[in-house]
């Protein structure tokens, strides 16, 4: 096992935290860790997942191997695995001794099992998977084409390993309502409450003793007992800290950062989210916006940088690539900086671009067409922030010349509107701990709506052989350089206009000790927390 | 007409408002520009065809829609609404989990209201005084305030400020005074008002000077006679309000974060879970159906001059 560096920032933090109190590592056991967070869709994650379902239940199914926030593989259910030459066969070693929570065995076929599901069940994520075999300890995955995005997504959440003795005796329906005795993983915690809409309690696996080998120490975990409980009200979860009735809250508001940070009770965690800056996809399709410069104008006609300030309260940071330092293995922070804001350059460009009349609203106009600029975004990926922050674009993109109006939907309602091609721009973030399929998806000529999210209609030769090249390597080196030179013509041609890089900000008591980080942007695991008593 | 034979005619009126009901909500729901497979699937994931297909063969979404509609009207019959996109579970089990917390929570803020509407309007009904104002002026506010404000104002003061009232880790009746609190105060005030219009009526009437001439007292002939009066608008309004906190407790449970149907609905509707929609109206409806025939009955015991048949 590997005791050792500190890998992240949320380690990184708490040491400081060791530091300035003069004390050792010297970790206490036992305590109730009471969480106020968001509600898991479902206890089965193969049957439906949202990040929050991650969170809840990753101490309860343990995963075959572990991504760190950095990047890198550890072993965890599988004790090692191998890639053939030609990238088309993964074969992973089960660990021997591993049992559930109900005591059945997790071997071999217990894992075939699970993995088979999500080919059956999910398509495997469009992975192309053509068998998956189990042979004394050996569990093999063939595929037809190599998909190097392959071992990390077996290293997320959603992957936890559900023993098939509940698979058999419950129904996907009572699986995914869950509970204690149905709810079975092998993980350092067990479900033994559930209350839907209100709560999940989880206790220590006694027997618990294999940890991810990036886990900072062995045996059953710190914590006796871990108690969710669900509120959908920012305020209430901050409230729920700040009184002392959460020892964690999640989702913390940017309005509420300065109040945990002078309290002297609590403390910030705070890490980048991994994924794709808030940004907006640029609508090729639309000729107005097939044009470099009108894209470039709009990426340099607004002040990002000083609004991000403004308004996300320094729980943001100003973007400038397609993957944000989240992902600090495949992130080009070369890019940063790339442009700044320049109204009369911006204008100079819609000049030059033909949008030189400018009519009596202001607005530019080419040929009797006005240069207006619709804007959708759905109800989930929206919040009060970026709701504001758009009227500072709107402002913005006015004083240059541009007509900017932004709807906010229902998912639903964008989604037809995006296969319709009714749009000319999409803001969101995307979050994925793996940049190789978030930018494959995202740019790649052949992935369009509603496959996946090619909202911008990009289609470019250099961009498409870097993405194909970094998603058929198994060699996670080879991915980051595709990820990273993919970043680099992304900003050449203008074809995503990044906004903000968001952080996953948590407010906790003083006394949560050694949070960690995973790839996925959450915290990596309770198994290492503890309660300073 | 007898009881029972209007009671027979209620039910089959009942019957056509449910079926005019599920018969909307499936047409609002072929109108939608959306693609329920994209629903099941969530906003955040893209879908390979093979996937779309299977979702389409599995809720049936692949036959023509006039065949859609005899199949959901035939499940329904059987009590069958059918299974949620989102959580995969079925409508009906959905429903009756969460309906236990959502009826205590209406029922007891429907009490709450109750009794406190009731004393508001004995007290102050029929004379203009200090105290009458004082509590017009509460119910004004009662009613103008939302209940997202109110809720929050609660938890602020009496369990994040005083922790008399702790929003986690207690299931006892504690965790419910300020879900029912903030709940029964949003209906406290129309139904304080509505009373106590009908009791300054009731009290005019000559039977209350009656009354008084026979010796009784005032609070007799209050308590006796005009509430009687008073409760008739006072039912009819708590029983429409009863149905309508069943799916319009939205509010306090999340602020409260407690499970319940508003909850379910509020999901539902921001996800388009439109089998759970389309459930949670049924239901609703026949909720409104029931506690209208029943107040109807209720009446009767109140008012003995609705209990004559010749009418």
């Amino acid at each position: 096992m590997r005791h050792s560096v500190i890998r992240t920032l949320g380690l990184a933090l708490s040491a400081s935290v060791f530091a300035l109190g003069g004390q050792a590592f010297a970790q206490q056991s036992g305590g109730v860790l009471r969480i106020a967070t968001y509600e898991p869709l479902c206890l089965d994650q193969n049957e439906g997942s949202s990040r929050n379902t991650q969170t809840a239940l990753q101490d309860v199914y343990d995963r075959l191997i572990y991504k760190s926030q950095e990047g890198e593989y550890f072993p965890w259910l599988a004790s090692e695995w191998s890639v053939s030459e030609d990238g088309l066969t993964y074969s992973f070693t089960i660990r021997d001794g591993v049992v559930f929570h109900d005591g059945t065995t997790l071997d071999a076929e217990a894992v075939r099992i699970n993995l088979q599901r999500w080919v059956d069940d999910r398509s495997a994520n469009g992975v192309p998977v053509t068998a998956v075999t189990a042979e004394g300890n050996v569990v093999t995955i063939t595929l037809s084409e190599p998909h190097g995005p392959l071992l990390h997504d077996l290293s997320e959440p959603v992957q936890g390993i559900v023993a098939p003795s509940s698979i058999e005796a419950f129904s996907k329906e009572e699986r995914c309502a869950g509970g204690p005795d149905i709810t079975i993983g092998s993980g350092p915690f067990k479900v033994v409450g559930r209350t839907q809409g209100q709560d999940l309690i989880l206790e220590r696996f006694e027997d618990y003793n294999w940890p991810s080998g990036a886990a900072q120490h062995e045996g059953p975990a710190y914590l006796e007992r871990i108690e969710m409980r669900f509120l959908t009200e920012d305020s209430v979860r901050v409230g729920a800290v700040e009184s002392g009735q959460a020892d964690i809250a999640a989702g913390v508001p940017a309005i509420s950062v300065a109040a945990i940070e002078g309290n002297s009770n609590l403390q910030l965690i705070r890490a980048e989210q991994p994924g794709i800056p808030w940004s907006m996809w640029v609508n090729q399709s639309n000729p107005a916006l097939a044009d470099q410069r009108v894209r470039e104008a709009i990426r340099i006609g607004v002040d990002y940088a000083s609004l991000v300030n403004a308004v996300f309260l320094g729980t943001s940071s100003p973007a400038y690539s397609a993957i944000t330092p989240g992902i600090p293995a495949a992130y080009d922070a070369g890019q940063e900086g790339r442009w700044s804001f320049d109204a009369e350059a911006a204008k100079a460009l819609l000049d030059e671009a033909g949008w030189s009349e400018i009519g009596a609203d202001g607005i530019r106009v080419k040929d009797v067409e006005r240069l207006s600029l619709k804007a959708v975004t759905a109800t989930n990926w929206n919040n009060q922030q970026r709701e504001l922050f758009a009227q500072g674009i709107q402002a913005g993109l006015q004083a240059i010349g541009i007509e900017y109006s932004r709807e906010v939907l229902d998912f639903a309602t964008v989604d037809a509107r995006m296969k319709a091609n009714e749009y000319d721009l999409v803001d969101t973030s995307q979050s994925s701990g793996d940049g190789a399929t978030l930018l494959y998806g995202a740019f790649q000529s052949t992935s369009l709506w509603p496959a996946n999210t090619n909202w911008g209609f990009v289609n470019d030769p250099a961009l498409d052989e870097a993405l194909n090249t970094a998603v058929a390597s198994a060699d996670p080196d080879v991915q980051n350089e595709q990820v990273r030179i993919a970043q680099k013509i992304i900003n050449d041609g203008a074809y995503l206009i990044p906004i903000a890089n968001p952080q996953v900000i948590l407010g906790a008591s003083t006394k949560v000790k050694g949070t960690v980080f995973s790839s996925s942007g959450q915290i990596g695991s309770f198994y290492d927390v503890w309660l300073e008593q | 007409m007898t009881t029972a034979r209007e009671l027979f005619v209620r039910i089959l009126a009942g019957a056509a408002v449910l079926w005019a009901a599920a018969s909307l909500a499936f047409v609002v729901l072929q109108m939608l520009p959306s693609d329920p497979v994209q629903v099941i699937y969530g906003a955040d994931s893209t879908v390979t065809q093979e996937m779309r297909d299977r979702i389409r063969t599995e809720y049936g979404l692949d036959r023509p829609i006039w065949e859609q509609y005899g199949q959901f009207v035939g499940r329904i019959l059987q009590g069958d609404l059918g299974s949620s996109y989102q959580q995969r579970r079925s409508v009906v089990s959905i429903i009756t989990s969460e309906l236990g917390s959502t009826i205590t929570l209406a029922v007891l803020a429907t009490i709450f209201a109750l009794t406190l509407a009731t004393i508001a309007s004995v007290t102050t009904a029929g004379k203009q005084s200090r105290a009458r104002s004082i509590v017009s002026a509460f119910e004004l506010l009662a009613i103008s305030t939302p209940a997202f404000w109110i809720g929050l104002l609660l938890l602020t003061f009496l369990s994040f400020q005083w922790p008399i009232f702790p929003v986690m880790g207690d299931d006892s009746w504690r965790s419910l005074v300020l879900p029912v609190t903030t709940l029964g105060l949003a209906i406290f005030g129309t139904l304080s008002q509505v009373m106590r219009a009908e009791m300054d009526i009731a009290l005019e009437q000559p039977f209350a000077l009656t009354a008084r001439t026979r010796g009784l007292s005032e609070w007799s002939v209050r308590w006796r006679h005009a509430l009687r009066h008073a409760l008739i608008p006072g039912l009819t309004i708590s029983a429409e309000m009863f149905g309508a906190l069943l799916a319009g407790a939205i509010i306090t449970e999340r602020v409260f974060g407690r499970p319940g149907l508003g909850r379910i609905t509020l999901q539902a509707v921001t996800n388009q879970d439109i089998p759970v929609v389309v459930g949670v109206v049924l239901f609703v409806a026949t909720v409104f159906v029931i506690t209208n025939i029943a107040v109807d009955l209720l009446y009767r015991l109140i008012d003995p001059r609705l209990r004559s048949t010749a009418a």
